[in-house]
């Protein structure tokens, strides 16, 4: 698992103004990171938190671990610069490089925009497992997700002969 | 067994992903591979077959990804298909797709997925060509004589029952013209009464017709059939009510363009509708919500959207786009050769009216407005006709093939 102690966001590496407002994430293993409200924000989940009057305390995250946490925040800072440059090619090319992870962690990062309802990173997660999958036959689906074949032969050959130009 | 498949799950540093999560990955496939994936697992394939997996999954897709066309009359033998959006599979071989059909059948509508099929005066079929179902339609209950229209009524974004609306026109001495119309509906099965849903002042409009009668084109609710006289038809299929509205106005003579060509006076249609001239036919579609009408008249295109006039309260054709296509196909002679030989016709709309396909001396071109590029899409094949016209041109969608709407009732697997 790579180290991502040197992207841990902290407040003296922080390049915004001074005056914005910080909120503290707390991940799964009880690490604390303080990040600007705009980037926390694109969160859905924490900005329903917040305009519950959630703002002055740390944010428990629970299932979302310290590495994972920092590479969402990455993500959240980034697209924050984004939005107010509106480079459209920078943007494709920084994603793209920053998709480009394992197996393990990707899974992770849609389980993490998922819960924290990240629009465009569960955009951008759910998009290259569609890229990685699609053209893949149902028992490399199983494997990949890990996923128990519980359909029944007599099942599997009704939804071939149903669907059979798809099997083609 | 259970156990024994079990022991593929060895526990792995792999979190278990949520159905909701499944759904996001599976919108962002195409209907092919979603139709394999329902064989995964059980989960999975309660996921894909559900109704709202279906409704969400047609909403995020294009409106167009291929086209049938006849290569004569639209018997099924000589029908091609083309597609157009290269990320979905194509439909490879269409003939193989209506082995239900016995005798020979004409391709007459096709709406969001869905084709209509006459295979005789007595029966008609409604199919889908991706899952190979179909729906027999008893046709006993139309009367041939005063068929004025149909058109099928399906969005599977909204439902995933269709209804197959037909038209007739009766004269009453003394009253005029009315428009009748009956409806078959999937979901029952079953054709409903007929009803009255109009009176046509015979001062005005004695000639009445629609350009393609069996082509009634479905959006927003409501179906379409180009009239005669620069007119079009709508019926509202909810509220059973319909109206005649004036399509835009044809080119002013003070245009420095080039005239359209003069309509020809009219003739007694032949019995598919191939005498007209095609020469001022347009299409619809829709964008944002507004219709959007295209006509292309020699080789000018114009499109206009209808929208709501805040201050006299009616609606408006407001013009959208205007391009000479003598100008623009000049300007891409290098890439597409010359091709501005000969009539242009416009087929139809692209995806939310970004662009259309133009059918030109044995070629359909796909012609974009926001890049003003036109690229080919397909040579046809066909020994008879050089250009495929308006009435040989079906749209076809693949998302309905997972709505599958055809398994939800009557089905009639092949």
């Amino acid at each position: 698992m790579a180290s991502s102690s040197s992207s841990l966001p902290s407040p003296s590496s922080s390049s915004s103004s001074s005056s914005s407002k910080k909120l503290v994430l707390r991940s799964s293993d009880e690490k604390h990171f303080e990040v600007d409200e705009a980037v926390a924000l694109q969160s859905e989940m924490i900005k329903q938190m917040v305009e519950d009057g959630f703002g002055g305390d740390v944010i428990p995250l629970l299932n979302v671990s310290s590495n994972i946490l920092s590479k969402v925040i990455d993500y959240c800072k980034k697209h924050v610069d984004f939005d107010s440059k509106k480079k459209m090619d920078d943007r494709r090319r920084w994603d793209a490089e920053y998709i480009d992870v394992g197996v393990d962690e990707l899974y992770h990062l849609i389980m993490a925009a998922n819960y924290r309802n990240i629009k465009g990173l569960l955009d951008l997660t759910c998009q290259k497992v569609a890229d990685t999958i699609k053209g893949k036959k149902p028992k490399q689906i199983r494997i990949i997700f890990n996923i128990k074949n519980d359909v029944t032969p007599e099942g599997e050959q009704k939804i071939r002969k149903e669907h059979s130009w798809a099997f083609e | 067994m259970m156990e024994e498949e079990g022991e593929e799950q060895v526990p792995s540093g792999v979190p278990s992903l949520n159905s909701d999560v499944y759904s996001e990955i599976l919108y962002r496939l195409n209907v092919k591979s979603i139709s394999r994936f329902k064989s995964v697992s059980k989960e999975w394939n309660a996921i894909i077959s559900s109704p709202s997996f279906a409704l969400n999954y047609s909403k995020r897709k294009p409106s167009i990804t291929g086209f049938f066309y006849s290569s004569s009359r639209a018997y099924k033998e000589k029908l091609r298909y083309v597609s157009i959006d290269h990320r979905e599979d194509d439909v490879s071989d269409p003939s193989s797709c209506l082995g239900f059909l016995d005798n020979p059948a004409i391709l007459r509508n096709s709406c969001n997925g869905l084709l209509h099929w006459s295979c005789s005066r007595d029966l008609h079929y409604i199919s889908n060509p991706l899952t190979r179902k179909s729906v027999p339609v008893p046709w006993t209950a139309v009367d041939v004589s005063v068929f004025f229209s149909s058109g099928i009524a399906f969005d599977p974004s909204v439902s995933l029952h269709f209804e197959l609306v037909v038209l007739m026109l009766q004269f009453q001495s003394g009253e005029g013209h009315h428009l009748h119309v009956k409806t078959f509906r999937s979901e029952t099965g079953q054709w409903g009464e007929t009803k009255k849903i109009l009176t046509i002042d015979p001062q005005v409009r004695v000639r009445l017709f629609p350009i393609s009668p069996y082509q009634g084109v479905y959006l927003n609710g409501c179906l379409h059939w180009e009239m005669n006289d620069n007119a079009l038809l709508v019926y509202n299929v909810n509220q059973e009510s319909a109206y005649l509205m004036e399509l835009p106005p044809l080119q002013s003579s003070s245009s420095s363009y080039p005239q359209p060509r003069r309509r020809r006076p009219f003739r007694f249609m032949g019995l598919l509708g191939e005498q007209r001239s095609n020469s001022l036919t347009g299409c619809l579609g829709e964008s944002g919500g507004c219709l959007h009408w295209c006509r292309l008249g020699q080789h000018l295109l114009q499109v206009w959207s209808l929208q709501n006039n805040e201050h006299s309260s009616s609606v408006d054709w407001i013009p959208k786009y205007t391009v000479y296509l003598d100008a623009l196909l000049l300007e891409n002679s290098q890439t597409s050769g010359a091709i501005i030989k000969g009539e242009i016709l416009v087929l139809g709309f692209l995806h939310d009216c970004r662009g259309v396909l133009l059918s030109q001396g044995g070629k359909v071109l796909a012609y974009h407005f926001g890049s003003n590029l036109a690229n080919g899409v397909t040579k046809i094949e066909s020994n008879v006709w050089s250009v495929i016209q308006p009435y040989m041109f079906f749209p076809f969608v693949h998302s309905s093939a997972v709505a599958n709407c055809l398994g939800l009732f009557l089905c009639q697997s092949i």
